[in-house]
């Protein structure tokens, strides 16, 4: 219909469409006709253009429906959507749509190709950061965080607070130490327009909260950072844990606030057990250009521990030196080691340190006799401090997220003698896990 | 399901154009009207039989309107108000009575307050769009603009026709009559509309929802993290995703068409180089202001009846424009607004813009347009305003802050490509490139499924792709 143009009349504004120089559908016309003059001409290019295109559709919806489904992304450390149930119920509720489209997006294939295909065209428009990471220089792959959970934070300092003076108050010495996250310690490697301005603010405010409630605390973040600023690998470029190095560092400072003289480095041995550890803000980033980073071991003079785990999902079951025992109903996941290095061979080579994150987890020494029982409240940023506090003491370490009982009694029923609380700023900031620590202490002041 | 989905491109796209071609031309517009009635139940299962409803009960108001169109003026008459009756109500119930009953409720009257407001009642997708497709048709027939189509299964192929079903273009049925009969179909249109789909999809995927996770960030500002520079920040990437998301769509709708054999009428025609509200409206979501001229404005009289019912005549058709974005006041607003602009264009704006130099009517029409989003996008009036605050220093932290100074700096490219492809500048070049040989076009073509491997990366990389136009 050609002629509908002559019926358009003046537009609702009222205003003459006097020489209306050239129309939406005008273009469109003037445009397909060049096509369609030069369609012999273009007529190679448009076979190409046609397989190219359905081609590639094609090819991707059949290997889609050929390939197999894998049920763990290692790259992202997390299970796959699997197919969905085909059911006229599931149909009906509108839940299949939804399902088919994670699965289609979880089983793609070559998923983790075309992941790396956007964070290259994302960092091809310099946007500078990918998912939420930012692509600082060196390397170093940092996730940004602008404004924590300023309230989470104050919930969980307040409980911090209240246990460490409820356990001094029972003599048990308790020493409160911080990290900082990667934003906050390695700033140096972050955009200088962006800097360490948020970092800066955020600890200002712990520090406020600290000393509103009268929390003494150890910052970790500023030696850290000047270590860091230094040059030397305090944290993992690809993953957003401390290194082993920079567990050590963090160490010193802990241990002499703990009553006890740190060891210097030479002390130890260290073995590069792996040169391929791709960490967590890597998969985020989607950064495949980026190289991997190393893991340290560092070994004292007696390397011999029994490490009981508590696991009642038995998942070390088949692990090297691993044997399970059963105690009040509980399962134990016993090892002759405080590394669990089948997870070298993993893509979360990081859980090597204490064989990943468990609620419970009891270190001793073998043949050093009767020694101190330091309790560590943790999330896995100790997992790595781990080896170097084993020379002092042995570890009860304890992760709020998957245990909660009262910690004081806990600390009576099993000789604590000291209390080790170490935190970094993303656990403290993201829910309130500390919480249940202030839970039973009576009522808040 | 939306085009800008790997199970769209992946699994419907893949089946159904194999399909198409397949099966002899005189099944075509069957099989059209079964993928498409396919591509509507899979997202809604529930809802498509409102669909079939509408298209039977314009399927008959449309035979008998021909019927009687030449013997019987009254009673072809008759049917068209019926049709219109009932397209309008289903519309009304499933898109506006909540909203109007919770508002009668807000009157001090206790009666009021026992009528069932109905509200987990959800919006079928695309209602806005096909109820005033279906409804064009018997109008079209009655007037005389289209022939009665006979066939219900071409007819319904109209109705449900998937490449333009939940976002439009909305495709008045005398434009398409004839195709329904009888369309192309060959190689260089199917390329074309290749051309065209990949470029809508990319401007969905890599400009659209970009720059939309942007406004996503900035949207959520509060007293503790509002800075000036942030809120103009954020509406001004809102402004670029709303525009790439329904032009890419509309792309994406009219590639689809081409390939399939259809020409639907462009839908945008870069409204951000307007220079001024007039120009604005003639260049942005062009179908919608053609149905609202086609079967409100001009049947009320148009301009051509006295000035006051000029006047009323606008008023009506932007509040109806408005209020058809959605059942929210602010939608209403918006397009009084828009109504107010225009009126004061007629006067005499629009003779002053055009002897202003042109970048100054241009940054006019640009504010207006991004104060007009500003309404847009805020259903809450509330939280509207509260940001309009920020966006002029109330309640902000400050002017700005690092977070917005570093987005705005990391996002110069981005912010540049996205100004560029507002303007005709990228399809004029595409063009030139185009007729310079074959060895550019192999490379066109070569660059077209590079892009369409590029937004398949995004995609699987994202589950964030919100389509915005849904709500309509």
């Amino acid at each position: 219909m050609d002629d509908t143009t002559k019926k358009i009349q003046p537009v609702p504004d009222g205003v003459p469409a006097k020489k209306e120089k050239i129309t939406a559908d005008g273009e469109a016309a003037k445009y397909l006709q060049l096509q369609m003059r030069l369609k012999k001409e273009s007529r190679g290019a448009d076979l190409v253009l046609i397989l190219l295109t359905l081609g590639f559709i094609y090819v991707m919806a059949v290997l889609f429906w050929v390939l197999p489904d894998s049920d763990f992304s290692p790259q992202e450390n997390r299970t796959l959507a699997a197919a969905p149930e085909l059911s006229a119920e599931n149909f009906f509720s509108g839940n299949l749509t939804e399902q088919v489209s994670d699965y289609m997006a979880d089983q793609f294939p070559f998923r983790d190709f075309f992941v790396g295909v956007k964070a290259l065209s994302e960092t091809a428009q310099l946007k500078g950061q990918n998912n939420g990471v930012i692509l600082g220089s060196d390397g170093y792959l940092i996730t940004r965080v602008d404004y924590p959970n300023e309230a989470v934070l104050k919930t969980n300092l307040n409980a911090a607070a209240r246990f460490q003076q409820a356990a001094q108050k029972q003599e048990i010495r308790c020493v409160t130490a911080f990290a900082g996250r990667k934003q906050d310690t390695c700033d140096k490697y972050l955009p200088a327009a962006y800097g360490s301005y948020y970092a800066d603010r955020i600890w200002g405010i712990l520090d406020g909260i600290a000393g509103e409630r009268d929390l003494e605390y150890i910052n970790l973040r500023d030696s850290l950072r000047r270590y860091a600023s230094d040059g030397e690998s305090v944290y993992y470029k690809t993953d957003h844990h401390w290194t082993s190095l920079g567990a050590y560092y963090a160490y010193t400072q802990v241990i002499e606030s703990l009553g006890d003289t740190p060891l210097p480095l030479d002390a130890f041995t260290a073995e590069t057990v792996s040169e391929d550890f791709y960490g967590t803000t890597w998969s985020a980033a989607g950064a495949k250009w980026v190289k991997p980073d190393a893991i340290t071991y560092y070994y004292g003079e007696n390397e011999s521990y029994t490490m009981a785990i508590e696991d009642n999902t038995r998942q070390f079951e088949g692990y090297t030196g691993c044997t399970y025992e059963e105690r009040d109903g509980k399962s134990y996941a016993v090892f002759d080691s405080i590394y669990v290095r089948e997870f070298l061979e993993e893509k979360d080579q990081y859980a090597s340190f204490l064989g990943g994150n468990f609620g419970y987890t009891h270190i001793t020494a073998n043949g050093m006799g009767e020694r101190e029982t330091l309790l560590v409240l943790k999330d896995s940023f100790a997992h790595s401090m781990a080896p170097f506090l084993l020379q002092h003491y042995d570890l009860i370490l304890v992760d709020l997220r998957y245990y909660k009982v009262p910690m004081l009694r806990f600390c009576e029923e099993n000789g604590i003698d000291k209390v080790l609380m170490l935190y970094n700023m993303e656990t403290l900031t993201e829910g309130d896990y500390l919480k249940v620590l202030g839970a039973g202490l009576g009522k808040e002041k | 399901m939306v085009f800008s989905s790997l199970e769209f491109l992946f699994l419907y796209f893949a089946a159904s154009i194999m399909i198409y071609f397949i099966v002899p031309l005189a099944f075509r517009n069957l099989v059209l009207l079964l993928v498409s009635l396919a591509f509507y139940g899979w997202g809604e299962p529930i809802y498509v039989t409102i669909m079939l409803f509408s298209i039977i009960v314009d399927y008959i108001c449309g035979y008998f309107a021909g019927k009687y169109r030449e013997t019987n003026r009254k009673k072809a008459r008759r049917f068209v108000i019926a049709s219109a009756v009932i397209n309008l109500s289903v519309l009304g119930f499933f898109k506006y009575y909540t909203f109007i009953v919770s508002n009668l409720q807000l009157l001090p009257f206790e009666f009021l307050k026992k009528i069932p407001l109905f509200a987990d009642v959800k919006l079928p997708i695309g209602i806005s769009f096909y109820t005033f497709q279906t409804m064009s048709y018997t109008i079209d027939i009655y007037r005389g603009d289209a022939r009665v189509q006979r066939n219900i299964a071409s007819f319904g192929a109209y109705v449900t026709l998937f490449p333009q079903l939940i976002a439009g273009p909305i495709v008045r049925y005398q434009d398409i009559d004839d195709q329904l009969r009888s369309r192309p179909h060959n190689i260089e249109l199917f390329a074309s509309g290749m051309r065209t789909f990949i470029c809508g999809l990319g401007k969905k995927i890599l400009l659209a929802n970009c720059a939309g996770a942007m406004w996503e960030g900035f949207q959520t500002l509060s007293a503790t993290d509002a800075t000036v520079v942030g809120a103009w920040l954020g509406m001004l990437f809102y402004a670029f995703q709303i525009y790439f998301d329904f032009s890419g769509y509309s792309d994406m709708a009219i590639g689809l068409g081409k390939m399939l054999g259809f020409q639907f009428k462009e839908n945008f025609f870069y409204p951000y180089v307007s220079k001024s509200i007039t120009e604005f409206w003639r260049r942005w979501h062009i179908s919608m202001g053609t149905w609202f001229r086609e079967y409100v404005y001009i049947p009320l009289g148009g301009n051509r009846c006295s000035k006051l019912k000029n006047y009323r005549n606008i008023v009506i058709v932007w509040l109806l424009t408005g209020f058809w974005h959605g059942a929210s006041w602010n939608y209403v607003l918006w397009g009084l607004y828009y109504c107010i602009l225009l009126v004061i264009e007629k006067l005499f704006l629009h003779k002053l813009l055009q002897r202003l130099p042109g970048f100054v009517s241009h940054i006019y029409t640009l504010v207006i347009v991004l104060f007009g989003w500003w309404l847009f996008v805020f259903e809450d009036l509330g939280a509207g305003m509260t940001y309009l605050g920020y966006m002029f220093g109330q309640g902000v932290v400050a002017f700005t802050e690092v977070g917005a100074t570093y987005d705005l700096l990391r996002c110069i490219l981005f912010l540049a490509v996205l100004c560029i492809a507002s303007t005709p500048l990228p399809k004029k070049l595409f063009y030139k490139l185009y007729e310079k040989g074959k060895g550019a076009r192999l490379a066109i073509s070569a660059g077209c499924a590079a892009l369409l491997v590029l937004c398949t990366a995004y995609l699987v990389d994202s589950s964030y792709n919100p389509f915005l136009y849904f709500r309509f």
